[in-house]
């Protein structure tokens, strides 16, 4: 009885190893083809949580629905030039205090009424209303204020005709149609904010590429084409997908189930190899074609000098502690490795392509500083955030720190930030509003929004202020950098790390894929290439 | 009498979903919550922070939300999802169906598989199991490991193995929903499997069935008629196998990609969706306490 058994066992086996054999899949390395027709689906990493370009713009993952359904008045390429999408012309005038804009006549909103600059007047007086950080890009128009409570409406904003507009400031704002060139200032159909509550804020009607169709939480998100829209696409549908696991989106794009998709950190390696072409994509994908663009993105670690454990190290001591950290961690090596160059090094707290000049590295100081034993490296958990604190202890244990990682979910993470319960924590942010480095001296200014997470320096707010009112750009740079380079010396807030590329991976036949100056994806030239191209 | 208990049990069951609520919601109140996660590091600047909770209703007193929640849910209302604010009820609807096809393989098989199988296994009169037969039931244990791990092999499995050999072609889908039945069954099946085995064991022990041997019944006949007092007997495990059903769906869906209720959990557990968490544990616990009661009044 016991011999028949083990034969048993044995054929069983044998059986199962020949049949994976069998199933292992043997040269195959063309992708898929595409999803077909005249569709084009993109992949999400999850669930977003509105389309309202206020509340939407706020969560990195409800930005391609804010994109698909709605869209600015125009858009800043990678060369910084401004591309009109819903405007005709923007021009402000030689002396900063007026910008006039010409809308195109022929946009529509999904319903099919046409676009009016009292639906742009509505849609700036929203977000000024609100309380996204980002409003200060309206804060010169003519009775803003300085905040809210203050502020009688945006009465400079002056509706000439159903096309045009001119909007009357307070003080010079010579970059001012570069601030509006963002999702958070899309143009919306005035009063559709205020009506039934429908989900995903889709009652509010805007005039981006497509509009929605069907919207399923933690499925799929269907829009289909606007014709109304100024640049129409020749793709009828856009369908996002939510998959949250990085191997199920690779499998997806390999089995045409989605057109692009995003490669953030050990996916780049998994989907591409470095080439003397550059980034391309391997085997198993090959056929797709890889995009990269430099982002508005920093990655870097924050420290909070007021935890028990950095407490005792004097003020004067943070900046040598900062230099012997940033000596030791081989940021150029780290770049290279985990994202095949699809990252820079920065040493300075503004990254590379949101200033004119990038911070050199740090020296290390002739003060030994006292460090403490041992700590706690706070990170999101997410793979790439692991990864790279990992990299964090190892390197950084030559200098006799002692590291401790502990993962955290995002919210938790956020939780222990915001109470400051934390020693030290690796973060990413990444800026949609191509205002330069603006946005990151928010972490700085003493009443920036994000100065809790920074540290207040006094006179960086009024030295922005004033350099946003030169009117010579090459000044208004210099001006900027300044500030930056203020910042630089003087904080112990950030460790910069790197800025990482927008890396994409899509099938030949999606054209128009626009990143816009920060790396930000926009669908308003999406096009899929028909047999008649 | 029968009213009674009836009526004993429902506030049994009403009762238990109250504590379930209270204490999800106690924890849940304490961690970061819906808006903290929309915002991410935004959520630093405190004003955006506190109209986004305004925007969201998570900004009042505690109790006067739990309050709120159950007057609403005794009127029938689910509320809304935190998370793109879509009605709770249209939510599960939407994701019922891809639960129920997983579901309804799952409790075929328990029905109709294990007990049977198990009935075979043990002969009538056979006391103890042999060495060789102990051997061959080797791989049944495996069903008893984690059964996340159990969902990790098989997605593997799929996806290191299949997914690519079987790309386009229309064995793709079935052969991927047959290994996410699999890996949702693997648990119960076990369990189910080794308590019936252990059951005809001590049957066998029992007079009777010598009995009815005896009485010129054939093995056929008599594992018949030890199957059906196998079920009876087996009736208290249904709670058990409720929940291992439970927690095998909420893995196998998230792994396999299935966009169900399980799947609809964890996504609100990530992002903090307190009101679709609710409703989503009620539920479970309602089938669960009831399945409970179902036992109660039978042994």
């Amino acid at each position: 009885m016991m011999k028949r058994v083990i034969v048993l066992c044995l054929i069983v086996f044998v059986c199962v190893i020949g049949g994976v054999y069998s199933l292992w899949p043997k040269n195959r390395t063309d992708v898929e083809t595409s999803s077909g027709g005249q569709q084009i689906a993109i992949a999400l990493e999850d669930n977003p949580t509105s389309m309202d370009p206020i509340a939407g713009s706020l969560d990195v993952n409800s930005y391609p629905l804010v994109v698909a359904g709605h869209a600015p008045l125009s858009l800043v390429d990678g060369n910084g030039e401004l591309i009109m999408v819903i405007a005709e012309s923007i021009e402000v005038s030689d002396d900063g205090l007026r910008c006039d804009i010409a809308m195109n006549p022929g946009a529509r909103f999904w319903d099919g009424s046409p676009v009016n600059a009292a639906d742009v007047k509505y849609s700036f007086e929203r977000v000024w209303q609100s309380q996204h950080p980002h409003r200060w890009v309206l804060q010169r128009i003519r009775g803003a204020g300085t905040d809210q409570e203050n502020s009688t409406g945006l009465s400079g904003i002056e509706v000439l005709d159903d096309h045009h507009l001119a909007i009357h400031f307070d003080l010079p704002d010579p970059d001012f149609p570069f601030f509006i060139s963002t999702s958070l200032t899309s143009v919306i159909k005035a009063g559709t904010d205020s009506g039934k509550e429908m989900p995903l804020d889709q009652g509010i009607i805007g005039c981006g590429p497509f509009r929605p169709a069907s919207l399923t939480l933690g499925d799929e998100f269907v829009f289909i084409r606007n014709e109304g829209f100024t640049k129409p696409s020749r793709a009828e549908s856009l369908v996002l997908r939510v998959i949250d696991n990085p191997q199920q989106r690779l499998q997806a794009f390999h089995d045409g189930q989605v057109d692009l998709i995003r490669l953030r950190g050990p996916m780049i390696a998994e989907a591409a190899q470095l080439t003397k072409n550059g980034l391309e994509p391997i085997r198993r994908f090959q056929g797709a074609q890889i995009v990269r663009r430099p982002a508005n993105e920093l990655t870097f670690v924050v420290f909070n000098w007021k935890s028990s454990k950095l407490s005792t190290i004097p003020i004067e001591q943070r900046q040598a502690v900062l230099a012997a950290a940033s000596v030791a961690w081989p940021r150029q090596e780290i770049a290279e490795r985990f994202y095949l160059g699809a990252a820079r090094p920065v040493y300075g707290v503004v990254p590379p392509i949101a200033t004119v000049k990038t911070h050199p590295p740090l020296t290390a100081s002739d003060v030994s500083p006292s460090l403490p034993n041992s700590f706690s490296l706070l990170t999101p958990n997410d793979p790439d955030s692991r990864r790279l604190a990992s990299a964090i202890r190892t390197q950084l244990v030559n200098t006799g720190w002692s590291i401790k990682v502990q993962n955290r979910d995002l919210n938790q993470l956020v939780g222990q930030l915001l109470e400051g319960d934390y020693t030290a924590s690796v973060f990413w942010i990444e800026q949609a509003i191509p205002a330069g480095p603006i946005p990151w001296m928010m972490f700085f200014d003493p009443k920036g929004s994000f100065v809790k997470l920074g540290q207040p320096i006094e006179g960086v707010g009024a030295a922005i202020e004033q350099a946003r009112s030169i009117l010579d750009p090459t000044q208004r740079s210099l001006r900027y950098q300044a500030v930056v380079d203020k910042v630089n010396q003087e904080q112990t807030a950030f460790l910069p790390l790197l800025s990482r590329e927008v890396v994409l991976m899509k099938r030949p036949n999606i054209q128009g894929v626009f990143l816009d100056q920060n790396g930000v994806l926009y669908f308003t030239f999406l096009t899929v290439a028909g047999e008649d191209q | 009498m029968l009213l009674r208990r009836f009526t004993s049990g429902v506030a049994r069951v009403a009762f238990f979903l109250l504590l379930v609520d209270l204490l999800l919601f106690a924890i849940f109140d304490l961690l970061p919550d819906a808006a903290v996660r929309q915002l991410g590091i935004m959520a630093i600047d405190h004003q955006l922070l506190e109209a986004t909770r305004e925007r969201l209703g998570v900004d009042g007193p505690a109790y006067e939300r739990f309050a709120t929640f159950w007057w609403h849910l005794m009127q029938g209302n689910l509320g809304r999802s935190l998370q793109g604010g879509y009605p709770i009820s249209d939510v599960l609807v939407g994701h019922t169906t891809v639960t129920v096809a997983l579901l309804v393989p799952v409790v075929t098989i328990l029905l109709v598989i294990p007990i049977p199988l198990a009935s075979f296994w043990i002969r009538p009169g056979e006391v103890a199991v042999n060495k060789a037969k102990r051997l061959l039931v080797l791989p049944v244990y495996l069903g008893l490991i984690p059964q996340f791990l159990v969902a990790v092999i098989l997605f593997a499995i799929w996806s290191g193995l299949l997914a690519d050999y079987l790309s386009g072609t229309s064995l793709a889908a079935t052969t991927r929903w047959t290994l996410a039945v699999l890996s949702v069954v693997s648990m119960p099946f076990t369990l189910l499997f080794l308590a019936a085995v252990e059951t005809f064991q001590s049957a066998n022990r029992q007079r009777f069935t010598t009995t009815y041997r005896m009485l010129g019944m054939s093995r056929f006949q008599v594992r018949c008629r030890l199957m059906r007092n196998g079920w009876l007997a087996l009736r208290p495990l249904a709670a058990r196998l409720t929940l291992t059903c439970a927690t095998g769906i909420i893995f196998t869906e998230l792994l396999f990609g299935f966009n169900g209720l399980g799947r609809l959990l964890v996504n609100a557990l990530r992002a903090s969706d307190l009101n679709l968490m609710r409703v989503l544990i009620l539920i479970m616990s309602l089938v669960v306490l009831t399945t409970s009661e179902f036992e109660r009044r039978h042994t």
